[in-house]
């Protein structure tokens, strides 16, 4: 009789386990037998698990609601088996309907309602973050009236931001989340942080316009601007805003584990306004993809996105076919996740709407999951 | 060390059995466990290794004497001539040899690079084990880790109906 691998001792099977290179190996592993099993669902083996690997490119959430990855992609049935368990229309919100997506990151959902629960209007949105795998969520409390008197405009487009370190190394801190909110003052830019540990907002990060190199017409530009050019990109601890790309080839940065404002500037040339964005090229080294000149006419990157896009930019598109892809940074190969066929004539609004504000949600699948995140 | 300017030191490492093995001592010192009783002084004369049987511990101290990094008379690393590239080659073709033994073997010598915290010998033992993991179906699974399916029937529905994703 061979010696079974279930001889070894427990730890011993974990660091064998932690090598797995995939989720789906680790669930096949787990169904041959009970001891398998027993540690494939310990919490924290799953922990390390987790954190060794990187997650599943599950879905889309926007506007539109959710869409899983579609075969062939690689993580097609683990999207079908997250869409029979999770709730992606968040029927578990109070007043569900009156819900906006705005972000998705670590599985959590941010989301946001205009109006209070009796349908007045507010003047600053209510925000909740959810787990819609375990159909919990937490509403924020609103921003405190000290912070919200220091500026004058707060820009839409709150959003999730990952943990710092030092918020990640604690092991039992799973359900702890972070969201932010940037808001533009008479001479100062603002980052609101809400953290889940603490339950509050606080002024985290804020810098004069001046010593950011910003003059008035910056700001102005910040406040008029269309919120879907508000777009954020993350990579290595930072997020950046591509919007002063525009005029000026500077990116605003903010750092989100030393919380600090600040403005980088983009390689020289004519970077088309809709076209940035910043990636991990690895090895600490940003990436930036854009598209130069006036027009989109060699625009790799969203030729990829939208097919039927001879019409953009101008009238409505006809019952478009949107199509998202995911580019690995290091091969450049596009993998297709999935598309929306829409039966309606889309004005370009709402095109623009669907890119920018389409959030992907990756997540490890349902079964290693801990029982909540928020 | 006293005997350190004479030559190589050599250190005595004991199996439960009584074998006696005379290796170098940079070449147990690729073991972090004996390294450290090393350095703390712990280790006159000869070290005893529990559990582990003088058939595997030859095997670990062959593994150990090929992946100590070799140091010429002046002290420079052997690496600094051969190109670490072709030498890097050379010890997985060497690996790849040294790990085709059968189970029984692969899973004593996973507890002995765990035991004598091995990182290198830990590595290619586990990965050999879930490279039979990966891709085959859990009959296979189950033959290869030589584990039996202890579920009961209705416990085994369940569990691949959760995991179902998991089998397409």
């Amino acid at each position: 009789m061979p010696s079974p691998l279930t001889d070894l001792p427990v730890h011993l099977l974990a660091e064998i386990f932690l090598r797995l290179p995939d989720p789906t190996d680790l669930a096949c592993a787990s169904a041959a037998c009970v001891t398998f099993r027993r540690l494939a669902t310990d919490g924290s083996f799953l922990r390390a698990f987790r954190g060794l690997h990187a997650p599943l490119h599950l879905a889309l959430v926007n506007l539109g609601g959710f869409h899983p990855a579609l075969p062939p992609h690689p993580s097609a049935p683990t999207a079908r088996a997250l869409a029979l368990v999770a709730d992606f229309k968040f029927s578990f919100l109070p007043s569900h309907r009156q819900w906006i997506v705005w972000d998705v990151c670590d599985g959590r959902v941010l989301l946001s309602r205009k109006i209070t629960e009796d349908g007045q209007p507010r003047v600053f949105p209510e925000l909740a973050v959810c787990d819609p795998l375990h159909r919990r969520y937490v509403l924020l409390p609103p921003v405190p009236d000290d912070l919200a008197a220091s500026v004058e405009h707060r820009l839409p487009h709150p959003f999730l931001a990952p943990l710092g370190e030092e918020e990640e190394a604690a092991p039992t801190e799973e359900t702890a989340f972070r969201v932010i909110c940037l808001a533009l003052g008479k001479t100062k830019l603002a980052a609101f942080a809400f953290s889940s540990s603490t339950g509050q907002w606080r002024d985290a990060a804020s810098k004069d316009l001046s010593d950011l190199g910003l003059g008035m017409r910056d700001s102005d530009m910040i406040s008029w601007m269309n919120p879907f050019y508000l777009r954020r990109h993350y990579a290595y601890g930072c997020f950046y805003w591509d919007f002063l790309v525009v005029k000026r080839n500077l990116l605003l940065v903010l750092d989100i584990r030393r919380m600090e404002l600040s403005i980088a500037e983009v390689p020289p040339g004519g970077w088309y306004r809709e076209g940035v964005a910043i990636v991990e090229a690895g090895e600490g080294r940003l990436g930036m993809f854009g598209l130069r000149g006036e027009h989109e006419t060699a625009s790799d990157l969203r030729y990829a996105i939208v097919r039927n896009r001879e019409s953009l930019p101008g009238s409505p598109i006809e019952k478009p076919l949107l199509e998202y892809f995911t580019m690995d940074i290091e091969t450049l190969q596009l993998q297709r996740l999935c598309a929306k066929q829409f039966k309606l004539r889309l004005p370009p609004s709402s095109i623009y709407a669907y890119f920018f504000q389409t959030g992907i949600y990756t997540n490890f699948p349902p079964s290693l999951l801990p029982p909540w995140t928020v | 060390m006293a005997t350190r300017e004479a030559g190589k030191k050599m250190i005595m490492l004991k199996s439960p059995d009584g074998m006696e093995f005379e290796v170098e001592e940079a070449v147990a010192m690729e073991s972090q466990t004996i390294r450290k009783m090393i350095e703390d002084d712990c280790a006159d004369t000869a070290i005893l290794i529990p559990n582990i049987n003088s058939k595997i511990l030859s095997r670990v101290i062959e593994y150990c004497n090929k992946h100590v990094p070799t140091t010429g008379a002046t002290g420079a690393a052997a690496s600094d001539t051969v190109a670490p590239a072709a030498l890097a080659e050379d010890l997985k073709i060497w690996d790849a040899e040294f790990i085709k033994v059968n189970r029984a073997t692969r899973f004593n010598l996973i507890q002995a690079a765990s035991y004598l915290n091995i990182k290198g010998l830990l590595d290619l033992t586990s990965q050999t084990t879930i490279d039979t993991i990966s891709d085959n179906s859990l009959e296979e699974i189950r033959s290869f880790l030589s584990t039996k399916n202890d579920y009961l029937p209705e416990e085994e529905q369940t569990i691949r109906r959760e995991n179902q994703w998991a089998f397409q």
